[in-house]
């Protein structure tokens, strides 16, 4: 060995071990990390390199939930859809999380396969704590504020985003996320219950074949027009409609069985547009709501007229004018001993005296659903009289239980459940909630051969061409199964017919 | 004189590492989330003296010398028997692991790097999992999954009783695994329901068809008895037997959630047999503190039936 060749190979020595000095201090060593209690840590494995990576930063979020929260459930599904846990959602709250200083060791085993380390020093991780609850901390004063400048809207808003953010944030960044849920939710409930619902009027937008109403209501807090919440009228299948300035227009499409009658309205917060895909999901929920009954007076919506049209001669074309459809008997009397029960008749009536020729419109036989007019030689009328004094009842011919009677049915815990499964409409959709629902073993659901006996068993008609929920059908009861939105008999004998080219899921609670 | 100087010293840096190569047979563990507890502390304490005494047995190829203090009596009647079979030496001087607690209040520690000397003289590489009583005593060493493979099927568990049973069926496994490995028939014999249907196969006569059932195959149906029986015969037989598993997958019952479907593929090895197959065995949870294997079966083929979750391409049409 020359001179030279031995004093290179010694440097070369000292350079590798001192080199690796250098850079063991760049980065803690694995033991270190794991052994000192400085560092939160976790680990994964995995053939893949860059998911070992995640993996281990998926066990270093877990294990610091746990630690901080000293919640034990270990069990994480980070798929992104499932919101089984308190413990996922603060799980996926961290991840979500810029944890400040996080770096990784990765090493290969003997396998080939990676093992990777993510840490975290526990200060800067506290500090990461401390940028979050400073931002829940200005959220909170700002609702505050608003509560004292009398912006309730305002105040019901931000508490209800607070309200959220806190199933997603572990116990110690706001003293106690337990007791602050526990207070919004009672001061949500407070604001709620100091609004003022009313129903000053109703349009009715009917058309022949079809019933379209709208509730014109008004909500107000004292002098404060309301904003930034929803109303819906409460019965399965209805949607939310936004109160803005203090009005919303909550539409309905069913007859109303009594002139005034009580309505349920349901007053909620609306979902703030800056909370993600996910808190949104979780806010639909916990949403907070006052149900409201509120007397609504439909009489106006029974709109009771008639037209004239002079004619040549003495002839006089009477039309009715009604927008109800229980409208089913119309009597005429032209006050000349004549009558008619035409929707339109065509009467002569020649010489009217000075006094006007009385002509009275009875709807239904009821007296109290009567117009009656004072017809002028000119074809004018000299007088009007519309006499709907008491509330009148108005038969439906062949009364069919409606879409919460057949609910009523069903059992309440499932109910809950069919709830938000009714107002969803796209079939992929449908099918995820059935599978969440499944996982938390609140139900099965699959091919008629995977659930549960007829007697127990839903079924959603699926329209394959556009991936739609058409209808859900009740399991069978007394031999008929009912279609909730519209409440109609099916018989099971039936069903293959009447949906032919559609398809079926199946569920049926446990 | 400066050449011989730096031989010198050279021959002194290669001394030193031969020295500290030769204090590689003493392992040291250490349990990182156990940190300042008595029950870490045994833990450590007992998974170090042992680590290191398979580290010296190898070394002086001798039999193991295991310490009444620091192992159970079933670890010690058992652990022999292994090392009978199956020598090797432990692939680090530092283990840092972390324990998980069982549903019987045991420990497990998994990870263990072990590189096994093969009769031919070639090594492997394999993961040991030690478990430890309530009290830190060694109760149980098994030959286990890498930690990669365990790791994902434990993830597939879909909900908290759904991993704890992975958990159960990846213990049972390497349980059943290591038992081959010191043909130990009366462990066997406790893992089977006494109903338990079991079925044997072999491939007679190879058609050439991919289908299992276009092949010439040969099964035999036994009782628990009878294969327990055969088993102690065959282990009788052959001075060693290795059995290796892989592809290992893990099904729940897509109408029974405590029911569960495991398939892998068994490596056996043996002096006087060899042969891959797929095995195939049905777990029962419903009773939750007794779950009972119901069916053994042997394949020519892996056919593993697909994922059941429901989609819309799954829809009845009417």
């Amino acid at each position: 060995m020359s001179k030279f060749t031995a004093m290179r190979f010694f440097i070369t020595i000292l350079w590798l071990m001192v080199g690796t000095q250098v850079l063991a201090q760049g980065q803690p060593s694995v033991a270190d990390i794991k052994l000192s209690g400085l560092y939160h840590w976790g680990e994964g494995f995995s053939t893949d390199r860059q998911q070992a990576i995640d993996l281990a930063r998926q066990d270093l979020v877990q294990k610091m939930v746990v630690t901080i929260t000293a919640e034990q459930n270990l069990k994480v599904v980070d798929d992104g859809n499932n919101n089984t846990s308190t413990f996922e959602l603060r799980s996926k709250s961290l991840s979500r999380m810029q944890l400040r200083g996080l770096d990784y060791v990765v090493s290969q085993r003997r396998d080939n396969s990676f093992q990777a380390t993510a840490f975290v020093t526990k200060r800067e991780f506290d500090q990461s704590i401390s940028d979050l609850r400073t931002r829940i901390l200005t959220q909170m004063s700002q609702m505050f504020a608003a509560q004292q400048r009398g912006n309730l809207s305002s105040a019901i808003s931000q508490a209800f985003e607070i309200l959220v953010q806190t199933y997603f944030i572990p116990v110690p960044i706001v003293a106690d996320s337990v007791e602050v849920q526990s207070y919004l939710r009672n001061q949500l409930d407070a604001w709620l219950r100091n609004s003022e619902v009313t129903v000053p009027s109703v349009a009715n937008r009917s058309a022949p074949g079809h019933t379209e109403l709208t509730l014109e209501a008004s909500v107000r807090f004292g002098t404060e027009s309301a904003s930034d919440l929803l109303l819906q009228l409460n019965r399965p299948g209805y949607g939310e409609h936004p109160v803005r300035a203090g009005r919303a227009d909550v539409f309905m499409d069913v007859e109303p069985e009594q002139p005034v009658q009580n309505i349920e309205l349901k007053l909620m917060p609306a979902i703030p547009a800056s909370l993600d895909a996910e808190m949104k999901d979780l806010a639909q929920e916990i949403l907070p709501s006052r149900i409201v009954t509120v007397p609504v007076d439909f009489k106006k919506v029974i709109s009771l007229d008639f037209s004239t049209t002079k004619l040549l001669g003495a002839g006089y074309r009477f039309t009715a004018q009604f927008s109800n459809l229980s409208v089913f008997d119309l009597q005429w009397d032209f006050g000349n001993g004549e009558t008619s029960t035409q929707a339109s008749p065509r009467m002569e009536i020649p010489n009217i005296g000075p006094n006007g020729q009385p002509v009275t419109l009875i709807v239904n036989r009821s007296p109290d659903l009567t117009v009656r007019k004072v017809l002028m030689a000119d074809g004018s009328f000299r007088t009007t009289l519309v006499t709907r004094a008491e509330p009148v009842i108005l038969p439906v011919a062949n009364p069919v239980p409606n879409t919460i009677a057949a609910l009523d049915q069903v059992a309440f815990s499932q109910r809950n459940h069919l709830d938000p499964l009714l107002r969803t409409r796209n079939a992929v959709a449908f099918t995820d909630q059935l599978e969440r629902l499944r996982q938390q073993n609140v139900l099965r659901y699959g091919r008629s051969t995977d659930v549960g006996p007829i007697d127990q068993s839903y079924v959603a008609i699926v329209d394959p061409s556009d991936r739609s929920v058409r209808v859900i059908l009740t399991p069978v009861m007394n031999g008929k199964r009912y279609e909730l939105s519209s409440n109609e008999e099916v018989a099971p004998e039936t069903m293959r017919d009447r949906y032919q080219g559609m398809g079926s899921i199946w569920f049926s609670f446990h | 004189m400066l050449c011989l100087r730096l031989v010198y010293l050279l021959s002194g840096i290669i001394l030193l590492f031969t020295t500290r190569l030769s204090a590689q047979d003493a392992v040291e563990v250490f349990v990182a989330d156990m940190p300042n507890t008595t029950l870490g502390a045994a833990i450590q304490s007992n998974a170090s003296a042992f680590l290191t005494e398979v580290n010296a047995a190898f070394v002086g190829k001798r039999v193991l010398r295991l310490n009444e203090r620091q192992t159970s009596s079933d670890f010690r009647a058992s652990m022999p028997e292994l090392w009978k079979g199956d020598r090797f030496q432990i692939g680090e001087t530092r283990i840092i692991e972390i324990v998980s607690q069982q549903r019987d209040g045991s420990y497990v520690m998994r990870n263990i790097p072990m590189i096994f000397l093969k009769p031919d003289g070639s090594e492997h590489y394999e993961e040991g999992v030690l478990q430890f009583s309530p009290s830190g005593l060694l109760m149980e060493f098994r030959i286990g999954l890498a930690s990669h493979r365990y790791a994902e099927l434990l993830r597939q568990g879909k909900d908290d009783i759904d991993v704890a049973n992975r958990e159960y069926i990846l213990q049972f496994v390497e349980g059943f695994r290591t038992a081959y490995n010191r043909k130990d028939a009366n462990y066997l014999n406790t893992v089977f329901s006494d109903q338990a249907l079991i079925i044997v196969g072999r491939v007679a006569e190879s058609t050439g068809q991919r289908s299992a059932y276009e092949q010439q195959v040969e099964y035999l149906q036994f009782t628990k008895d009878e294969y327990i029986t055969r088993l102690r015969s065959i282990f009788r037989a052959n001075a060693w037997i290795e059995v290796g598993f892989k592809d290992i997958s893990i099904l729940r019952h897509p109408r029974y959630p405590d029911v569960y479907g495991v398939s892998l593929t068994q490596y056996y090895n043996s002096t006087l047999y060899s042969d891959v197959g797929y095995l195939f065995l049905l777990i029962d949870f419903r009773d939750r503190d007794k779950p009972m294997i119901h069916v053994r079966t042997w394949q020519p083929t892996n056919v593993t039936p697909e994922d059941q979750k429901f989609s819309l391409g799954d829809m009845e049409i009417f």
